[in-house]
């Protein structure tokens, strides 16, 4: 299941425009990425998470939404803070081993705080966009915004055929594994190589029906879908936008 | 001239496996055909042929009086004529929400605003897919995306209506739901063309049967006809409707037409 189905709760602000949220994203992205002191991501973070519970996100699914990324994040900023080198450098701690010093400095940790911030208030900002709007809003906001069909009828096809084929590959794992295919190192290279040739088979004769179920639906090349979007109101973007301008500002100070 | 005229139809796949021998076939409009036979005896191919999506490599093909030139431009008119409902719904819906892959075929029909919004409403409510408009596909369970494909082909408006194993994989109520489409359909005057292995249903729900066998139709009929013949069955590879098999082991004088007038006797 998809991230944004499983916590679908916040999805209930169906009553706000696809383009609203997308307005309150941008303004945290930039928010976040603009921002020359750790002050903003703290309150984007802050905000969003506040958001979050309030629409009935529990303190455990936020954090096992946020885990993966955050592994990923704080390897990436222990490389920025963390400094090895032959000679000795003022640190605010520092060991010694064999030849080389590690440790971290006042500036190395200013820098590791200040792009973790921003990278933390970035991907809060993708949250809330993930988790308020379903994949239809998605594409809407995707045609709105010009983008090729080509790439909208990739990301729409790509969302509902890869959950068959997750399953249709789940089915073949369980299926593989009660008969003792995973037993050894060998033959489970040999399982998984013939899972996936499987998946590579089956996606082939699954295109090649979808395509013909598109032929017998009038497809001639172009995917239109009912729009079920109303208008935009232009006054519901008057506060994302005197937010984004107010981030903008308070990032540029020197806090 | 019959709704559907098919004559002398051929087809042979690229690997040369000829699926539809010299096929003679004529449906009238508003008639319940069945068509059956082995798994891999032409059913699918005969409906790919009818619905345009496959050309035959010989023969004619007639609908409404109009002959099938079979041309990509002849497939563009011919999906609002003959809609196909294929066996595997999970093909079929593609579309982001369950709403957005019903309306694809409406579109694509030239319907928009006031029209396309009527259209909408009359096949959810005939499918009962209302309560399922903003959900994504994946999160129906089986019935409901069997649903779905029938109300994404039903959106286009065809005349007439062929379904691969309606019932494949349902569970009873599904099943009841769908027969009670297709019956809401015969209303409607839709002409129905169903391929099926279920036979008790074929002997109750038919006008019309078609047995077929190895690209070929072995017999048409109705149904309570064909299906007393048992060298025709033996020949088809079905077996007896329990109907007709429980009328012979208690050597019944009338033969009931279903399994409730069965059992009234």
């Amino acid at each position: 299941m998809f991230i944004s189905e499983k916590y679908n709760l916040l999805q209930a602000k169906s009553t706000w425009h696809p383009f609203e949220k997308l307005t309150f994203f941008v303004a945290f992205l930039l928010g976040s990425l603009l921002t020359h002191n750790s002050v903003v991501p703290f309150l984007i973070l802050v905000g969003i998470s506040v958001f979050f519970f309030i629409q009935g996100l529990t303190l455990k699914d936020l954090l096992q939404i946020a885990a993966l990324p955050m592994s990923f994040m704080l390897l990436a900023i222990f490389s920025i803070i963390c400094i090895i080198s032959r000679e000795n450098f003022e640190a605010i701690y520092l060991i010694k081993l064999g030849s080389y010093y590690i440790g971290f400095s006042d500036l190395s940790l200013d820098k590791g705080i200040h792009i973790m911030g921003k990278a933390m208030g970035a991907m809060f900002a993708f949250y809330f966009l993930i988790l308020t709007c379903p994949i239809d809003e998605i594409e809407y906001l995707l045609r709105k915004m010009k983008l090729p069909d080509l790439l909208i009828e990739l990301f729409v096809l790509s969302f509902r055929f890869i959950t068959i084929l997750l399953s249709f590959s789940r089915q073949c794992y369980l299926s593989q594994k009660k008969r003792m295919a995973y037993l050894s190192f060998g033959s489970s290279v040999r399982a998984l190589g013939m899972l996936v040739s499987s998946v590579l088979i089956k996606s082939l004769i699954h295109a090649d029906f979808s395509h013909q179920a598109l032929l017998n639906r009038g497809y001639k090349g172009e995917m239109k879908f009912l729009d079920t979007h109303g208008s935009l109101q232009v006054k519901r973007l008057i506060f994302p936008t005197i937010l984004m301008i107010g981030l903008i500002a308070l990032g540029q100070l020197k806090l | 001239m019959a709704y559907i005229e098919l004559e002398n139809i051929s087809f042979e796949y690229p690997n040369q496996t000829l699926a539809l021998n010299q096929i003679n076939l004529s449906v009238e409009k508003g008639q319940k055909l069945a068509v059956v036979g082995e798994n891999g005896s032409g059913k699918s191919s005969l409906f790919l042929c009818l619905c345009g999506i496959h050309y035959p490599q010989s023969g004619r093909y007639i609908l409404d009086g109009e002959v099938q030139k079979c041309k990509r431009k002849d497939r563009n008119k011919l999906f609002t004529k003959v809609g196909y409902v294929f066996q595997d719904p999970e093909v079929q819906l593609f579309a982001s929400t369950v709403e957005k892959d019903i309306s694809f075929g409406a579109i694509n029909a030239g319907m928009k605003g006031e029209a396309l919004e009527l259209c909408m409403n009359e096949v959810m409510a005939m499918t009962q897919t209302r309560e399922l408009k903003n959900k994504p596909p994946h999160q129906l369970s089986y019935g409901q995306k069997k649903r779905v494909a029938i109300a994404g082909v039903l959106a286009c408006k065809p005349e007439v209506l062929l379904l691969d194993e309606p019932f494949a994989w349902l569970d009873a109520q599904q099943k009841k739901n769908t027969i009670q489409i297709l019956d809401d359909l015969h209303q409607q005057e839709k002409t129905l063309v169903i391929s099926t292995h279920d036979i008790n249903f074929v002997y109750e729900w038919a006008d019309k049967l078609v047995v077929m066998k190895e690209g070929q139709i072995l017999a048409t009929g109705h149904p309570h006809e064909l299906l007393k013949d048992e060298d025709l069955i033996e020949r088809a590879g079905l077996e007896m409707p329990l109907v007709l098999q429980l009328t012979k082991k208690l050597s019944l004088d009338s033969t009931p037409e279903s399994m409730a007038a069965f059992l009234k006797v």
